[in-house]
């Protein structure tokens, strides 16, 4: 009856079948061209930043050589620590704060956006609120932000969160209101209620759409933080780091290259680890395995 | 309306009316803008009954069909449901569903949603045993032993037709509404549905209200063919299918089914006709 399924995979979905063994390989190759291309990217941008800086015939104190920059991370600071330390402990400080941020922004994004997609009228009092923290300049209210607040780790998360709860909001309400009509008369025939439809419907079928907008937001709340620590006041993070390497950037040009590099890669880590955990929760959404 | 007279030759084998339609009207929008989808439809189904309803698109079948399982609400007329109100048959969960296409939800495995309807339910006395020896019956009886862990997107439509069938009978309604079930399958996957779903019909004794495009199916499965008009739906005549069950290919090729399927062709012919 099922020739073209049985044929291929065995379904007593014991031992490895023939199908699984050439999943594998499938996989395998797409990992290799993906580091491929990784290792490709990374020496177009080291050409192009060599190659800008010949061009443009950058002194040092412009445009330092990229092996430079890189013999800085392990130079030692006045404190006796290596700079990639010096750096690492800073960046610390601005994850601690975007992840907070992240996972505040996760729950209030989460509620607002549900009720956007399910309450007419509650959803129409939050839109403005939700477009409005969109439209609000974040540098400019967080300098008053931080003389309300203070200038504690916590200020930072929850301007990183405020950056980051316009994405999961609108991903969720979107997710949310976009389930299918058959599969809503479903659960009516099964007389099922509304929280019922609620939590078998409309989250897992919502899923895939919220881990974009946590995507998006775990970018954002990266950015977030670095903007937050920027007002004068702040001692620790990485957009400290950022500011005071800019002072000195005639002296040691380096540091403000390695600190711009770290504050890339912590972005990049925020990013990866919402992708993680999503090919975790969504294992067996459509497009999450290779079948 | 006409109904074929021929009606009391086979009356229906039950004795009792699972569905009943009264004078029922339906209508979408308001005012200027609406239509009438349904109008003046007087219609018994008897419990154990197979009745296919088949007609021009647009004519009011899914309607009707939604309209006996609460989906929506009728705007004149009654509908009665074992008796009931739609709206109570359908919170003591007198009817299983089945869409045309399959609403199988992509994030649970087979298994699990075949399982869903008794998530959703408290069934009193069902164990959670009694649960899997049922789902585990059930995905036997469609033919798909050992597909359990394959999610819906892994199967073909065929296969995911049948996991909803299964997920419609898994908690035992005693009327099925389908509606173009089949629609979406190829010929002969279609065939072998069919047959399927008279033998699962003979095997659980549940009332079956099908709608359809297609004619030799309409004649196939059922005990009687409603055949209704388009704009606003009505129905046209009642055609009996005297073929004797169980029906198999050899019924298919059968003089009488022949003649049958041109009585049903040109029903539907008048029916289109008054259309225009």
């Amino acid at each position: 009856m099922s020739a073209r399924v049985t044929s291929q995979a065995s379904p007593s979905l014991g031992g490895p079948g023939r199908l699984a063994v050439l999943l594998r390989s499938e996989r395998l190759r797409s990992w290799s061209a993906r580091i491929g291309l990784i290792l490709i990217l990374i020496a177009l941008f080291l050409g192009g930043w060599e190659f800008l800086k010949w061009v443009t015939d950058s002194p040092r104190t412009t445009l330092p050589h990229f092996h430079e920059v890189f013999d800085y991370l392990f130079d030692i600071d006045s404190q006796g620590n290596t700079q990639w330390l010096a750096i690492g402990r800073q960046l610390e400080v601005t994850f601690i704060e975007a992840v907070t941020g992240l996972a505040v922004a996760t729950v209030a994004g989460f509620a607002a956006g549900t009720l956007m997609a399910l309450s007419r009228w509650t959803g129409r009092g939050i839109m403005p609120f939700v477009i409005g923290a969109q439209t609000v300049p974040i540098v400019a209210i967080a300098p008053a932000l931080v003389i309300w607040l203070g200038t504690g780790w916590e200020t930072k998360a929850l301007i990183a969160g405020f950056l980051a709860f316009f994405p999961i909001a609108v991903a969720t309400a979107r997710g949310i209101g976009d389930i299918s009509q058959d599969s809503l008369d479903l659960m009516a025939s099964y007389g099922a209620s509304p929280t019922r439809v609620f939590f078998k419907l409309r989250v897992p079928g919502a899923l895939p759409y919220i881990f974009t907008g946590l995507e998006v937001a775990a970018a954002f709340s990266v950015i977030g933080a670095i903007v937050a620590e920027l007002p004068v006041g702040s001692q620790e993070g990485i957009g400290v780091k950022i500011l005071t390497s800019q002072q000195y950037f005639s002296l040691e040009p380096e540091s403000l290259f390695a600190s711009i590099g770290g504050a890339c890669l912590l972005g990049g880590a925020m990013v990866s680890m919402v992708r993680i955990v999503q090919l975790i929760v969504l294992r067996g959404h459509r497009g999450e395995t290779i079948s | 309306m006409t109904t074929t007279d021929s009606a009391s030759e086979t009356p229906p084998t039950a004795t009792q009316t699972a569905i009943a339609f009264e004078q029922v009207r339906k209508e979408f929008g308001k005012g200027r803008d609406a239509t009438l989808a349904v109008d003046d439809v007087d219609l018994a189904i008897g419990e154990r009954e197979f009745v296919s309803l088949i007609g021009p698109s647009g004519c009011g079948k899914s309607t009707l069909l939604r309209l006996a399982a609460d989906l929506i609400e009728p705007s004149g007329g009654s509908v009665l449901v074992k008796g009931k109100s739609p709206r109570q048959a359908r919170l003591d969960r007198d009817y299983g569903f089945i869409f045309q296409a399959p609403t199988l939800f992509d994030w649970r495995t087979v298994w699990k949603n075949v399982a869903l309807p008794l998530e959703i339910m408290r069934i009193p006395g069902m164990t959670k045993q009694k649960k899997q020896d049922e789902i585990e019956r059930l995905l036997g009886m469609v033919g798909l032993d050992g597909f359990e862990k394959h999610r819906p997107y892994q199967l073909s439509g065929g296969m995911q037709q049948r996991v909803s069938l299964a997920r419609a009978l898994v908690f035992r309604p005693s009327i099925l509404l389908m509606d173009e079930p089949f629609g979406a399958l190829d010929e002969i996957t279609r065939d072998r549905m069919n047959l399927e779903l008279l033998r699962i019909w003979s095997e659980t004794h549940t009332t079956i209200l099908f709608v359809t495009h297609s004619i030799p199916e309409a004649v196939l499965l059922s005990g009687r063919v409603v055949v209704m008009t388009a704009r606003p739906g009505r129905v046209q005549s009642v055609i009996p299918i005297d073929l004797p069950y169980p029906r198999t290919t050899e019924v298919e090729e059968s003089t009488r089914y022949y003649e049958l399927v041109t009585e049903v062709r040109e029903a539907l012919g008048e029916a289109m006709a008054g259309d225009a």
